[in-house]
């Protein structure tokens, strides 16, 4: 098991927010974390990330064997969860470069690896600036300042490329991309998964459309802080057809 | 003993020095100097030390820690050994060029490093006195207090009243110096208090460029006050970057005022970095008294315990189409306090002026304190000023964003911090000055 959400409860400023969610990721699986404005979607991925804000008042997450609440964003960075945020902070006066060589190293010597020598890093860069179509004059530039919303969405996925973590968590990739972007986006994921097969996804998003480029193992429908339904890519499909009452509908039938 | 009194107290004590001083100074009362002097303390006596009751423009900042020590002239008593290696430390010794090193104000000819460069004349006031350097004399005494109101700003006639040591820099019409003019000014370990005087005069002729920078530094945490005017004249297309690195003793007070005439089409730039030091308080009073002229202020503290740091401009645009730019920069932690006040005053002739100020403060601790004094005194119609102050923390959403990255919360904070200074340090052309100040900065984070 690589991710093992048990009971979690989570409240923002004294209002309950996740009510018992569980959930269980094995390597390899991408799960789809759907639901409507308010059920808790973000919460559940900036928990995994560390955010500040939140209080956990009952339940656990496993990452690996390892309490994952117990530790520091950083860590859990090193570790190798990922998120990719909803709306990328902008960075002026941080070079792009200097902030990823950082952040990569951080990483690397955290599994026991010695820094990059410049030249194999420069050419990481390129090959992943490539692969999310980045221009790599944009990269060197302060992180995701003056970048366009699909630019910074990209940044993320190409970020996560550069840091090769072994959790990813998308949050709300899909908003406010076209489809070009879009189409960029996912097929950087879908790269991603091929080359390591035991990478696992977290997609948390409000629309289907994203699921038909990046394509799930499972789906589910998180309603009041809880995961009201579960099951396979098609659950998506109905979810877009009938909406998010179609679920709270069954459920009370 | 009242305000008045004390104030009075310690004009006679300034008083005692200034007869002493005078009367050490054997056979030299003949020396335009003295006149200067004399005329200066008179002008020092009759406004006394500022304070936040008689002035506003010492609002914030109070010069309590000179009121309450009888300071001796640091330049009397037996200079503590300073080596060339202790110098070389203290220098940024890899900047080759010319390099003049001061020990309590007093010229230290054998610690100094005159290159000669074509077209600058570099030289201290001590070391002219001596020569025949008629051509020099003549210019030190023409331009001496040319620059510097003594009448509105009453610490630097004090500096003034005991001038007497110092550095001329001449750069001579259409020269390009190349090489950086280093000025570094040692105040030694003494086991009394003391003070001293530092003095530059800086005459920039038609079409001539150079890079002047004041370097200050302190040893130790003995209790000393640096009382510094600095006088820039820029000719016509003058082109002049300046700056002042302050690295004083935790226990010093720093007063430093820079008094800058510009000429039409001449470029200026100062930026001061506020590094160490219990009190400082830094002033730049440019006049604009040309067309198309440009004059950059920039400032960078770091501050930490109880650290004090003053900024005080005064742009004074007299003439139409110049253009005037000030930032100043600020990070304090535990309890130290940053006070701007930058005044831009536009004459009635200085039509499309296009002044802008901005001062922002990053604030580390709940004890730091910020205050900023922004003045706009506008006579003329079709002018640009704009001026803004922003006090913040460290943005918690980019904090989080690095650290979500793997980057140590500790980090993360330098590298916030390093970004928020950025702008200060891109303005510095010279690589290894960059970098030094750069570190420098990064260390006292």
């Amino acid at each position: 098991m690589m991710l093992k959400i048990s009971d979690l409860h989570v409240e923002i400023e004294g209002k309950k927010i996740l009510k018992g969610l569980n959930l269980e990721i094995k390597p390899g699986e991408t799960h789809a974390i759907m639901g409507p404005n308010g059920s808790g979607k973000s919460t559940l991925a900036n928990i995994l990330a560390g955010r500040d804000g939140y209080e956990v008042t009952k339940g656990e997450v496993i990452f690996e064997g390892k309490d994952l609440l117990d530790m520091d964003p950083e860590e859990r960075a090193r570790e190798g969860v990922f998120l990719a945020f909803q709306y990328p902070v902008e960075l002026p006066g941080v070079m792009g470069s200097y902030f990823l060589r950082n952040a990569f190293n951080a990483v690397r010597e955290h599994r026991g690896q010695e820094p990059m020598k410049p030249r194999e890093f420069n050419q990481l860069i390129k090959e992943k600036a490539e692969l999310l179509q980045l221009n790599e004059e944009l990269i060197k530039r302060s992180v995701n300042e003056g970048f366009s919303g699909g630019e910074k969405k990209r940044n993320e996925i190409f970020q996560m490329a550069i840091l090769d973590p072994k959790l990813c968590v998308l949050d709300e990739t899909d908003s406010g991309l076209d489809i070009d972007a879009l189409q960029i986006v996912s097929n950087g994921v879908n790269t991603l998964k091929k080359e390591d097969p035991r990478k696992s996804f977290i997609v948390v998003t409000h629309y289907q459309r994203l699921l038909n480029y990046i394509v799930p193992d499972f789906v589910h429908v998180l309603v009041d802080g809880k995961i009201v339904k579960s099951g396979d890519k098609d659950l998506a499909l109905h979810l877009e057809e009938q909406g998010y009452s179609w679920v709270n509908d069954n459920l009370s039938a | 003993m009242n305000v008045a009194e004390k104030q009075s107290e310690l004009k006679k004590w300034y008083q005692l020095n200034f007869q002493t001083f005078e009367q050490s100074l054997n056979g030299s009362k003949a020396s335009p100097l003295h006149s200067v002097r004399v005329k200066a303390f008179e002008a020092f006596v009759k406004n006394g030390f500022p304070t936040p009751r008689t002035s506003e423009d010492w609002k914030y900042t109070n010069l309590q820690p000179i009121v309450k020590n009888d300071f001796e002239l640091a330049a009397f008593l037996k200079s503590h050994q300073v080596s060339i290696e202790d110098v070389n430390k203290l220098a940024l010794a890899k900047l080759a060029g010319d390099r003049l090193v001061f020990l309590d104000g007093v010229f230290a000819p054998i610690l100094s490093e005159i290159t000669n460069q074509k077209g600058l004349s570099v030289r201290s006031f001590s070391d002219l006195e001596k020569s025949s350097d008629k051509q020099h004399k003549d210019l030190l005494s023409e331009h001496l207090t040319k620059y510097v109101n003594l009448e509105e700003y009453g610490v630097a006639a004090l500096n003034t009243g005991f001038v007497n040591d110092g550095a001329l820099i001449e750069i001579e019409e259409g020269a390009e110096i190349e090489k950086p003019i280093q000025l570094l000014f040692i105040s030694t370990v003494h086991s009394r208090p003391t003070v001293s005087y530092p003095r530059v005069l800086l005459v920039s002729r038609k079409d001539s460029k150079a890079t002047v920078i004041e370097n200050y530094k302190g040893f130790g945490q003995n209790t000393y006050f640096t009382c510094a005017v600095t006088e820039a004249f820029l000719d016509e297309s003058a082109d002049i970057k300046h700056y002042k690195i302050l690295e004083e003793g935790s226990e010093a007070t720093h007063y430093g005022h820079m008094a800058v005439v510009q000429s039409a089409k001449s470029k200026f730039s100062t930026s001061s970095f506020s590094y160490s030091g219990k009190l400082i308080r830094n002033e730049v009073t440019p006049i604009l008294n040309g067309e198309e002229i440009e004059c950059h202020l920039y400032g960078l503290s770091v501050l930490s315990e109880e650290q004090h740091v003053d900024n005080f401009t005064v742009i004074d645009h007299k003439k139409p189409n110049c253009h005037s730019n000030e930032l100043y920069k600020g990070i304090y932690k535990d309890k130290s306090r940053g006070v701007f006040s930058g005044t831009i005053i536009v004459r009635p002739d200085a039509q499309k002026t296009d002044a802008i100020q901005s001062n922002q403060a990053i604030l580390l601790s709940e004890d730091a304190e910020v205050d900023a004094r922004p003045q706009l005194k506008i006579w003329a119609d079709d002018v640009k000023c704009t001026h803004g102050a922003t006090v913040g923390q460290i943005d918690q959403d980019a904090l989080f964003y690095l650290r979500a990255r793997g980057i140590s919360e500790v980090q993360a904070k330098h590298m916030l911090m390093q970004a928020f200074a950025i702008d200060i340090f891109q303005e510095i052309e010279d690589d290894f000055l960059r970098e030094s100040l750069e570190n420098r900065f990064l260390e006292l984070l």
